[in-house]
Formats: structure tokens, C-alpha cells, sequence
């Protein structure tokens, strides 16, 4: 009964009126709905500012996108909503779909629609080098602002760049005339990015003794009369030298390279060379630790030596003299790790 | 069908450290029993042995044994034994690292030097080396190379740059035996020829006589010792840009090296120099001689001066080719990331000689320009303040020249 008081008592009024009144909708015959859907509060048949704005701060759908292509709003007004709500609707996502950073989205979203995305690919495919690595990180902050920058950094400006770093690195070069021919260009740039592609380019391995390191190795870079030589990052040699200084010492003072590796050393690096050092002594008195890194370091020489010599790997146990009590493979070697390395190409030495 | 290798070899590895992981455990004891190959009671007699296959093979080895001895290994017995010490501790073989010759025994320190001195020395095939010790030519190519690596790092004290007072020294016995006061040494550069595999062939290697090759600049004093080289730049460059890619070149620049100067009777300035060939620019520390006909007097003075110091540094390099034919013979493919290790141990050695006071037969070096068939380049580059120097130099060697007193 008291539901068909209250029907009666709103008399004329459908479901969908009620429904209308429930939630704070002006009861209309001719409402024009789609006021409901655009923003502009400026149109004829839109309904009060603040009952809009309210619908907006509370119901985000996705129809306001559409409206901004409709609505004669201004552009950068418009922009400002369509980023609020993408920004809301990406911490939506994020937060559902773990998709990252919504800063980013919003990031990518924000330069999609200032530009077209562009290629993956560079059109002018360039050498990478790992000096460019502030470059790399420069062209993300200039993302980052908004600004193209995907595109290669000019070529020309590089070039200048190694010219200006050339004369640097060769103070001689300017008080020398050069009467012969063709002005000559060599450059030992490390951290420019330059477009090398038409220059053939080779590994060399250069020793020089008035250099802190003698051996090191170069990128030669050439086209014509014009050279650029590049530092190659940890060389071999390097890598090498610090090994043997670890393990060796200057033959120049013998006694303390001694004392220093029979001293016990805490370090990595010491117990390393503790243990080569132990493998070396012809005393034979190595510990765990040093039979540890041995039966590590050995497969790859013993597999070549087996290789080489299969006769040894059928009987392990056999001495291998008649007069020797030598049991191979017990024995590790190792004087330098280098052992292994020549091992491997031993046929292909040519010195 | 390589990755299935790859995995199998991988897996033959993983056995094989697990075996050695228990060997080691069970053979804990027996490895103090081990003995370490005598030098002296194993492969004492190689030299008997290696003498006897020479000797029959045609070779002129005629003489008392040290002359004998240095004929095949450029050194004496007393320096051998020193280098042997050197590279002792790298060399001495063990089980089953150690080399093995055919017989099955380990190769002592000296046999194995012998074999790497008479690689460089002859610059004979590995196969033709090994025969004549008795070994395979794996054993010689490893054995070599071991014994390279070994002297890069333990021979370097013999080249380096002197200190102050050697400098002194060494520019006194320039000034004594050349007249040329203040000059710490001698610059040439060689090329070192060799064979690259139609893959590897570059246009940066081929030099301006059409040979593949290698650079070698060095910088002798008084006594023919290295005192500074750069190696491994290909012959495809200059000889000019090769003195600039030197960290000599960066050095006496920015005034680390060569950078004292002396004041003159006549009060002009000269500074420390080294003195090279017209392939150089001309620059304060780098004289070179004057060029052109009909020079006047003083010039032609210098010339002659500076160049009878000069040939220091050409002889230097044809005794090194002459006593290291390695570098004298065409290499065939060798791997140019070892071949400036060969040739760095080669002035090492060439160092070690002159530092253990052995004298070489007349007959060693090279008995023609260490750079035969290559035309002598011209810079033609002059600094303005090289000029001057060049000039102070030579009027004060003229005036010296006049009034001796």
C-alpha cells in the first residue's frame, strides 16, 4: 500500500523521472541527454556548471575524449582534462596491471599527441660506441621535455667536435707547417660520437713503452689520408697486466714478491693469487682453498691436454716415466691463467 | 651441429671437473711426492744433442763452444743462464701442464728457451726448430710463445726510459763521440713484413711498397740499447704519423721528456733532442738534417754530425733484424695481436745482449739497410721554433769547429 501511495502521490511520474530525481537529474520530457556528455557548459542544453563538473570528478568515462573533438573548448583547456583523466585512468591501470611508472604512459601519451611516433630504426644506422653513453643520456632528458629526439645528433656537429678535440690533444700540431701534401687528420677521440661508417675500421694491439700501460688495444678508423684511432675499453692486455701484477710482481725485487705471496691474504684477489702461487711452489704443500680454485680453473687445460694427448687420459695413474712417480692430472698448472688461453690455440701460434 | 658439440664438450667438462675434484682429494698425498724436473739431470744433454743434429746437417758450427753456442742462440752461455732465470718461474714444467717432448719427458727451462731463442733467432719454420730439438711443431709454437709472454713481463726493466743521470751520461757520449752536444738518442722506424689471410687483407696494413706490414720505431742511445719503441701500427701509415701516435711524441710535447734546454757560449738556447731522418718533422726535440744541395758550411757541418749519430738507430734496427730473423723474413699469417709481443721480446732481448756486455759476429746484422726495398720517406713538416733551435745548433757546432779553444 504504501508503495502505491507514494506512486500515486507522484503522479505523471515514470521510472525514469524517479530515477532522475534519485540522482539529482532534472526532470525533463524533452531532455536532451547529451548534455550529460558534454562538458562545455556554454551550450544551449547543457545542464548547471557545477552539476556537471560534479559528474565529471565522479564519473570518468571515456566519452570526454570524444567531446573535446566536438566541443569548440580551447585546445590547451581541453588538453589540461584529457591529461587529468588519462593521468587517472593510467594510476587505474597501473595500479591494476602493474604497468609501471604512470608518469611514463602519461610521458609517451603526452608526445604521441604532440608528433607521430617516430621509426624504431634509425634511418642512418651509426656505430655505437660506449663513450656515447652521455648522449644516451642526454636525448632522455630531452624526451623527457617534450622535445624530438630521436633523431641522430648531426654528423656535422660531431665532426666539429672531433676537430675541436684534436687540436686539443695535439698542441704540436698547430706550430708545424705542413708543406706535404694533404692536410692529415688523426684524431684519438674516446667520447664522441662520430659517423665512422664510411671509414674501414681495424682491431690493432699496440705496444709502446712510453705509454703506463705498454700494451693496449687501438680501433683505427680510415678513409684515405685521414685516421681516427680510438681507445678499445678494457683490452685483454689490461686485463692481463693486472692479473700478473697481482700474481707476479717486477722481477726487479724478487724478496718481497716472495714475502708478499706466502704472506696469507684476505682479499679475493690475494687468495687468488695465494692459491696460484701455492700451485706453482714445487713443495706441494697447497691447501683447500688453493686445490678449490684449482679444480675449478683446470677443465679447460686438462680437457686440451687430454685432447692432445689421449694416451695420458686412459690411465690417470700411470706414471708418466718409467722412473717417475709423476701421477698426472693432479697437478694443476697455472702459472698464469694465460696457460689456458694459449692452450686453446696452440696450433694456430705462429711465433 | 656446432651447438650439439658445444654441449657435448661442455658436458665432457663438467665430467672431467668432477674427477679432478675427487683425483685432487685422493691424490692430496701423493702430490708432495711429486718430483720437479731437474734441469740439470733431465735434458742436461740437449745441448750435446741438439749440437749433433746441427753439425751433421751442413751447418758451419766450427769454433769453441761459446762461439758455437752463440751462433745458433745470438747470446752467451753466461746470458742464456741469465734469461733462463728470468723466466724460470713461468717456464718450469710440471705435470701435465708441463711440455712433454716425444719421449715423453718434461721439457727443462733451458731446453725450452733454447727453443724459443732459436725460433727468433733463425726465424726458421716451427717444424724445422722442432726437428732440430727433438720436438713437434705444437711443442715449439707453444713453448715460444709461453716464453714471450713470460718476457714481456719480466724483462721489462731492460727498456725503459733513463733516468735524469743516465740522460746526462748518455748525452755526454753523444757529444764526445759526435759533437753534438745534448742529444739523449736516435729515432728510425722499420718495417716488419709479413703474410695476412685473403680475409684479413686491409688496405691499412699494405704499405707504400705494396707489402703487408707492421711498424716498429725505436729510439737508441750511444750504445745501440733501446731506450723507447712503439709497435704494432700498421704499415699503412707514415712515418711522420706514426712518431704522432707514439706516447713518446705526447711526452716530449707537453715537455715530460726532453724538456731541459742548455744556453750556448754564443747565448742562443738549444733544448735536449734526439736526432732522426728527413721522415720526421722537424721539431724542437727532433732535429733532423738539412736537405738540399750546395748548403753552406754549417749546414752541411750538422748533416754530417747528425748524421753519423743517426746511423746509431739504423744499425740498431738492421742488428736486430740480423739477430732476430723473425722479423726479418716475411711472417706468414702471423696474429698481429701477438706479433708486437714477438717484437717487443725480440729489443728485449736485443737489450739484455748489449746489457750483458756479449759481443755479436760482424756477420748478425743485417748487412743491408734494415729497410731494404723501401724508399726513404720526406716530411717535409718544420716548426717554426725546431727551425730555430736547428739553426742555433749548427752555427754553435761551426763556430766550435773553427775555434775549437
Amino acid at each position: 500500500m504504501l508503495c502505491s501511495i507514494s506512486t500515486n502521490n507522484k503522479s505523471g511520474s515514470t521510472w525514469l523521472d524517479r530515477l532522475r530525481t534519485s540522482k539529482g537529474f532534472p526532470v525533463q520530457t524533452d531532455l536532451d541527454l547529451d548534455h550529460f556528455l558534454n562538458p562545455n557548459p556554454n551550450l544551449p542544453n547543457s545542464p548547471p556548471q557545477k552539476q556537471d563538473e560534479e559528474q565529471e570528478e565522479d564519473i570518468p568515462s571515456l566519452s570526454n575524449t570524444i567531446n573535446i573533438e566536438k566541443s569548440p573548448k580551447s585546445l590547451p583547456e581541453m588538453a589540461k582534462k584529457s591529461d587529468d583523466w588519462f593521468e587517472i585512468m593510467s594510476s587505474v591501470l597501473s595500479e591494476l596491471f602493474n604497468m609501471g611508472d604512470p608518469r611514463d604512459i602519461a610521458r609517451i601519451h603526452a608526445l604521441e599527441q604532440g608528433r607521430k611516433r617516430s621509426f624504431r630504426k634509425q634511418s642512418n644506422p651509426k656505430i655505437c660506441l660506449l663513450s656515447s653513453s652521455g648522449s644516451v643520456g642526454e636525448s632522455c632528458l630531452v624526451v623527457a621535455g617534450g622535445v624530438p629526439a630521436l633523431s641522430p645528433s648531426s654528423a656535422d656537429n660531431s665532426i666539429a667536435e672531433a676537430k675541436r678535440t684534436d687540436d686539443c690533444l695535439l698542441p704540436g700540431k698547430q706550430g708545424v707547417t705542413d708543406s706535404a701534401g694533404p692536410e692529415e687528420e688523426i684524431s684519438q677521440v674516446v667520447a664522441v660520437d662520430l659517423d665512422l661508417s664510411a671509414f674501414s675500421r681495424a682491431e690493432v694491439t699496440i705496444i709502446d713503452t712510453s705509454a703506463p700501460v705498454w700494451k693496449s688495444e687501438k680501433l683505427i678508423f680510415r678513409k684515405g689520408s685521414v685516421w681516427k684511432i680510438r681507445d678499445k675499453k678494457q683490452s685483454y692486455a689490461s686485463r692481463r697486466k693486472r692479473k700478473v701484477d697481482q700474481l707476479d710482481g717486477r722481477p726487479a725485487a724478487p724478496g718481497e714478491e716472495k714475502q708478499q705471496k706466502r704472506s696469507p691474504l684476505p682479499s679475493k684477489a690475494g687468495k687468488e693469487a695465494a692459491c696460484e702461487e701455492r700451485l706453482i711452489s714445487s713443495n706441494g704443500g697447497s691447501t683447500h682453498n688453493g686445490k678449490g680454485k684449482a679444480s675449478k680453473e683446470a677443465p679447460d687445460n686438462l680437457s686440451q691436454i687430454i685432447e692432445r694427448r689421449p694416451q695420458f687420459s686412459r690411465s690417470p695413474r700411470k706414471p708418466a716415466t718409467k722412473d717417475s712417480s709423476v701421477f698426472l692430472i693432479q697437478c694443476i698448472p697455472t702459472a698464469r691463467k694465460n696457460d689456458t688461453s694459449t692452450s686453446k690455440n696452440r696450433l694456430k701460434d705462429k711465433p | 651441429m656446432a651447438p650439439l658439440k658445444k654441449l657435448k664438450k661442455i658436458k665432457k667438462k663438467k665430467k672431467k671437473k668432477a674427477k679432478d675434484k675427487q683425483k685432487s682429494q685422493s691424490e692430496k698425498c701423493s702430490r708432495k711426492s711429486i718430483p720437479t724436473p731437474d734441469s740439470k739431470t733431465q735434458e742436461s744433454d740437449w745441448w750435446n744433442s741438439f749440437r749433433q743434429k746441427n753439425s751433421t746437417s751442413g751447418l758451419k758450427v766450427s769454433g769453441d763452444e761459446e762461439e758455437v753456442f752463440k751462433h745458433f742462440f745470438r747470446v752467451s752461455k753466461k746470458t742464456f743462464d741469465y734469461i733462463c732465470s728470468l723466466v724460470r718461474q713461468d717456464l718450469v714444467s710440471r705435470p701435465p701442464s708441463g711440455l712433454i717432448n716425444i719421449e715423453g719427458r718434461l721439457l727443462s727451462v733451458e731446453k725450452q728457451v733454447a727453443i724459443a731463442l732459436r725460433r727468433l733467432a733463425s726465424g726458421e719454420s716451427q717444424v724445422s726448430v722442432g726437428c732440430s730439438f727433438g720436438v713437434g711443431q705444437s711443442t715449439v709454437s707453444q713453448v715460444t710463445w709461453r716464453f714471450i709472454e713470460s718476457m714481456e713481463e719480466r724483462a721489462k726493466h731492460h727498456l725503459k726510459w733513463p733516468e735524469a743521470s743516465k740522460v746526462e751520461e748518455i748525452k755526454e757520449k753523444f757529444e764526445t763521440a759526435f759533437g753534438l752536444p745534448c742529444c739523449c738518442g736516435a729515432i728510425d722506424a722499420t718495417h716488419i713484413i709479413m703474410t695476412l689471410p685473403a680475409v684479413e687483407t686491409s688496405d691499412d696494413w699494405c704499405d707504400k711498397e705494396r707489402n703487408y706490414s707492421m711498424f716498429l720505431q725505436g729510439i737508441v742511445d750511444n750504445e745501440m740499447r733501446f731506450l723507447d719503441i712503439v709497435t704494432g701500427w700498421p704499415g699503412g701509415m707514415n712515418i711522420s704519423r706514426l712518431l704522432r701516435c707514439s706516447g713518446f711524441f705526447k711526452l716530449c710535447e707537453s715537455g715530460e721528456r726532453l724538456g731541459g734546454s742548455v744556453r750556448l757560449s754564443e747565448g742562443a738556447e738549444i733544448r735536449e733532442f734526439i736526432v732522426g731522418s728527413t721522415a720526421y718533422p722537424l721539431l724542437p726535440w727532433l732535429m733532423i738534417p738539412y736537405e738540399g744541395n750546395d748548403l753552406p758550411p754549417y749546414m752541411a757541418s750538422f748533416n754530417t754530425k747528425h748524421k753519423a749519430a743517426r746511423s746509431l738507430a739504423e744499425r740498431a734496427l738492421s742488428q736486430l733484424k740480423g739477430s732476430w730473423r723473425i722479423l726479418h723474413k716475411v711472417m706468414w699469417r702471423p696474429d698481429k695481436r701477438k706479433l708486437p709481443s714477438i717484437i717487443l721480446v725480440c729489443c728485449l732481448l736485443h737489450n739484455i745482449i748489449i746489457d750483458c756486455g756479449d759481443k755479436l759476429h760482424s756477420d748478425v746484422p743485417l748487412q743491408d739497410h734494415h729497410d731494404a726495398g723501401y724508399e726513404e720517406q720526406t716530411c717535409q713538416q718544420v716548426d717554426p721554433h725546431g727551425r730555430t733551435l736547428r739553426e742555433n745548433l749548427s752555427k754553435h757546432l761551426h763556430c766550435h769547429e773553427e775555434s775549437p779553444n
